[in-house]
């Protein structure tokens, strides 16, 4: 069979020890990004690109893979224990994960994090050696006005990210939006929102508003409980999940799996909406949905798998079209480049050897991380542990460097600082921050997308129904927000009645 | 005694002498002292942030100080162009740049001027715009295309890099010197286009060579034209813009480092043999051309003529065409 | 005439998005707005601003009628603390160095918290300071100067 002497050729690349050492330093060096808030991928693989020169072009791109991946593992671990997300498409774990934490269940949301995330991956190598050429295709048949009816079924299930009230988590969300504009308008050039500020004009970094909202917030609101003498929950329960875990687990794993599979491939901003789409999907599904916020299991399981599905798949556009998801893949690309590979479907035929050993990597890189991070998991639980004076310092030191080190610009520390006061206030008026983080993520985009479908249908309205898959996803989108309002509805109706 | 004095007074005027006629190039033997600031006004991972990269591996080891890539990106450019003009006088600081910076100047406020506030030291290397159609459209020179448009004027969409940048102004001059109405889409970025181009929502599109070659080598996509003065041997099939019959789109992208102008010559001209040593090797050859860019190599007045023609051309593209950044 | 506020939480809340709202559609006049079939600039910022504003202005009158909870803020001292952490490390980086920074930092936020030592502050400043320049200047190679000379 074709595939199995692929995978084969693939295995004999990847098991030659210097590219399992590679791998395996990938692997590390990301996880190590991943973990600490602020540092990228990016960033990380332009800085070892030095490195990758004097190597085979293989072993350069099983390392950067392995950063990149490593870096997805890593950004849970954050999430979970300090509810900060190491990247966008670890934002959804916090809401969940965290909870877990402060309940004294870090150990067991680590560990299906991990456990989750390598059985997405796996899938996603097999999805991939089987199916890359044609999910290329499909995605090319995703122009702006599917992915606008994307966004639009995206910002719905944004909603059911709230805990509490639907009306600020609206708010919220529109907050985000507008943030999301301050920047160059693409189809314009028009400065928008910068008020002179030429850091602005390229936009509010998204690690600046998370540092601020999601760590520096937080912090100062646990300092402010501490203040009232409420003890953090230091102690700390089994390490491994319970059966009752991984049975509430399992099936979302795989339909996060499913998710993000599908979502990574698109090259418009995919990968991003596979978590929060896969938390939409367990919270609207689950039997008790007010379990959710509060430390579901499900709603760290299936998201993690999401995601690293996502990250995977979205290695599909860039080998077979050249096409990169995103700007870590955009930075693969260039790698590619340097040495002299130009990815497109010749890349199969003309090196096979490059090609299959990549998707192998991909496959032992994730086998590398799950026996990493399992271990780890003891450790960090035992941080967990040190008392919290001693800790948030060091967490607002990584903060602040992380912040640093995107633009070495002072004005980003200052934003930040803002992002956390206001946060912080925010938190106190009961508005959470995660409805927000989606706008900022998705506003933008939505607006892009909306005028470029727009320009393409020259001012033709109609075009976001007739075509197939963005009426199909217009309608999912309707369906999902009767269902969410109607249950408020007749609840406030109820409430009418009895008065 | 006399002797003495003699003697002293003699050997005080030969160490004077010596020092005296001790070459005045002082501070270009001793530089560099600390190390060097290399300002790359993009992000990590483009295009300039890995040619940069390169050359400043390469360049800390010949000069023994380590080469430092600060970047500073944001504004196209304009930050790091206004960084590096404002450097300190250390002549410590080199900066890269390219097209974008150029262009900038002319198509919205900038606070640096290439011409004036720069010193050029070398010219790395130009890199070839390719105008770029999917299968759908069934041109096979830029002439049909023009032709095609003209006969469906305003049905037609050409993509860009964003407003100002180089491809959408070569799209406006195609327009103006082909008389058609197309209608330009904007886009974050060349890789977010091309999606749209191979599925044939977009017409046209000019992008670097290197972007689309693999994609025209595949049959995916058609190349009708290429920036240069010859074909590019990878495509050889696809003739130069002059050949094509617009010898007004050939405007490449070049990259090139410059110092602040407050350097001295001196350094200027170590600064330029030493990258000159350094593109002249074959591995740095490789890794350029595998970018896409063409290694050149220039002394510092050539780079300096180069930029100053290159900024002129751009200014009259963007007075004609009437793009501008509010 | 006395307005009693009976939910702080829903009043603030709405005041801040209302005027987040008239910011937003204060600022986006400023831009082309266009029409909905060919948007300009202007156009989904003023439709955001707008809507912030109904929203903010609801959640606010909300406040006022319905009963709820006030905002209970225990100190002040995290909030002032924490920020200024973070700012004075933005201000002293440049001039005085990763190190002082660092310092300053982590001692400054030491302070925001109710367990406040002087002694501990001072080790884990020290502390904190030699593994974030171990870690992120010698390992991971980020260009920032440690001391002040340069």
């Amino acid at each position: 069979m074709d595939i199995f002497n692929n995978m084969l050729l693939g295995f004999t690349v990847v098991l030659l020890p210097w590219n399992l050492f590679y791998c395996l330093f990938g692997a590390v060096i990301g996880t190590l990004i991943g973990v600490l808030p602020g540092i990228g991928p990016a960033a990380t693989i332009a800085l070892l690109l030095p490195f990758t020169f004097n190597v085979p072009p293989v072993t350069a791109l099983i390392m950067l893979a392995g950063i990149y991946y490593g870096s997805q593992y890593g950004g849970s671990t954050t999430s979970i224990l300090v509810n900060i997300p190491g990247e966008s498409s670890s934002v959804v774990t916090c809401l969940d994960g965290y909870a877990m934490a402060r309940q004294g269940r870090a150990g067991p949301a680590l560990a299906i994090a991990a456990m989750g995330s390598f059985f997405a991956g796996c899938v996603a190598t097999v999805i991939i050696c089987l199916l890359a050429p044609t999910l290329a295709e499909l995605a090319l048949k995703f122009g702006p006005a599917e992915y606008f009816s994307m966004m639009v079924l995206g910002l719905v299930g944004a909603t059911m990210l709230a805990r509490g009230s639907l009306l600020k988590a609206i708010a919220m969300i529109l907050l985000g939006l507008v943030l999301g504009l301050v920047g160059t308008d693409v189809n314009s050039g028009t400065r928008r929102f910068a008020f002179g500020i030429s850091t602005l004009f390229d936009g509010i970094d998204f690690v600046v508003v998370v540092m601020g909202l999601f760590g520096l917030a937080e912090i100062i609101s646990s300092l402010d409980h501490e203040m009232k003498k409420e003890i953090m929950t230091t102690k700390v329960s089994r390490l491994i999940p319970t059966r009752a875990d991984l049975k509430a687990s399992w099936k979302a794993v795989i339909r996060g799996t499913a998710l993000g599979s599908m979502l990574g491939i698109l090259p418009g901003g995919g990968a991003l909406l596979s978590s929060f789409a896969s938390y939409a999907l367990e919270k609207r599904i689950a039997s008790d949905p007010s379990r959710f916020g509060k430390g579901a299991i499900e709603g760290v399981a299936g998201p993690e798998s999401a995601n690293n599905a996502g990250a995977q798949t979205s290695f599909i556009p860039m080998l077979t079209l050249g096409i990169p998801t995103n700007g870590v893949m955009a930075l693969m690309l260039g790698a590619m480049m340097i040495h002299g590979i130009a990815p497109g479907p010749r890349v199969m035929v003309e090196k096979p050897d490059l090609f299959w050993g990549l998707i192998v990597s991909m496959w032992v890189g994730n086998l590398m991380l799950v026996i990493l991070n399992l271990p780890l998991i003891g450790i960090w639980v035992r941080l967990l542990t040190v008392p919290y004076r001693f800790l948030y310092p060091a967490i607002v030191m990584f903060c602040c460097i992380g912040v640093y080190s995107l633009n070495n610009s002072i004005i980003d520390l200052a934003m930040a600082t803002g992002f956390g006061i206001v946060g912080y206030l925010l938190l106190k008026l009961d508005c959470e921050p995660a409805p927000l983080v989606l706008g900022f993520i998705l506003g933008p985009m939505m607006e892009t997308y909306f005028r470029r479908a727009l320009v393409f249908s020259r001012g033709d309205f109609t075009v976001f129904f007739t075509q197939p898959i963005s009426l199909t996803m217009l309608l999912t989108a309707a369906i999902l927000l009767l269902m969410n309002i109607a249950p408020t509805v007749r609840r406030k109706r109820e409430e009418v009645f009895q008065e | 005694m006399n002797k003495k004095w003699t003697l002293s007074f003699m050997s005080l005027a030969l160490v004077a002498a010596v020092f005296g006629l001790y070459p005045d190039s002082a501070p270009a033997q001793t530089f560099p002292t600390k190390p060097i600031t290399f300002i790359v006004p993009f992000p990590p991972g483009t295009g300039n942030d890995v040619i940069a990269r390169i050359i400043g591996d390469k360049l800390s080891k010949s000069l023994g100080k380590p080469v430092v890539i600060d970047n500073k990106a944001g504004a196209a450019g304009a930050i790091g162009g206004e960084a590096a003009a404002k450097a300190p006088p250390d002549s410590h600081s080199i900066i890269i740049a390219s097209t974008t910076l150029s262009i900038n100047m002319s198509v919205s406020k900038v606070n640096y001027d290439l011409v004036k506030d720069f010193a050029p030291v070398i010219l790395l290397g130009t890199m070839p715009y390719s105008l770029l159609v999917p299968m759908s459209v069934p041109a096979k020179s830029i002439k049909e295309l023009v032709e095609l448009a003209r006969s469906k004027p305003g049905q037609f969409n050409f993509g860009s890099n964003g407003i100002g940048g180089a491809p959408h102004l070569l799209a406006e001059m195609l327009k103006l010197v082909g008389k058609i109405d197309i209608v330009h889409v904007p886009y974050k970025g060349t890789n977010e286009v091309v999606a749209d181009l191979l599925a044939g929502r977009v017409q046209l599109l000019f992008a670097p060579l290197v972007t689309g070659r693999p994609l025209v080598q595949d049959g995916k996509l058609r190349a009708l034209g290429v920036c240069g003065n010859k074909r590019s041997p990878a495509l050889p099939d696809v003739p130069t813009m002059a050949e094509a019959g617009y010898p007004t789109l050939d405007i490449p992208n070049w990259y090139a480092i410059l110092a602040p102008a407050a350097t001295p010559k001196a350094i200027v001209n170590t600064l330029n043999a030493e990258v000159a040593k350094i593109m002249a090797m074959g591995d740095v050859k490789e890794r350029l051309t595998n970018q896409g860019v063409d290694p050149r190599s220039s002394t510092p007045e050539e780079a300096a003529a180069y930029i100053k023609q290159d900024v002129t051309t751009w200014a009259k593209v963007i007075k004609d065409s009437g793009v501008q950044m509010k | 005439m006395q307005i009693r506020i009976r939910n702080g939480k829903d009043f603030y809340a709405g005041l801040f998005f209302f005027l987040i709202g008239i910011v937003t559609v204060l600022e986006a006049r400023g831009y082309s707005v266009g029409t909905a079939r060919n948007m300009g600039p202007g156009y989904f910022p003023i439709l955001l601003g707008y809507l912030l504003l109904m929203i903010g202005g609801g959640t606010a009158v909300r406040g006022l009628w319905l009963k709820g909870e006030g905002i209970k803020i225990s100190s002040m001292r995290p909030l002032l603390m924490v920020s200024s952490a973070v700012l004075s490390f933005a201000l002293l980086l440049k001039p005085c160095g990763l190190i002082l920074a660092l310092l300053a930092l982590v001692f400054l936020a030491c302070l925001g918290s109710r367990e406040f030592r002087i002694r501990y502050a001072v080790v884990l400043s020290f502390a904190l300071a030699a593994i974030a320049t171990a870690l992120f200047v010698y390992t991971l190679g980020l260009p920032l100067h440690l001391f002040w000379s340069e």
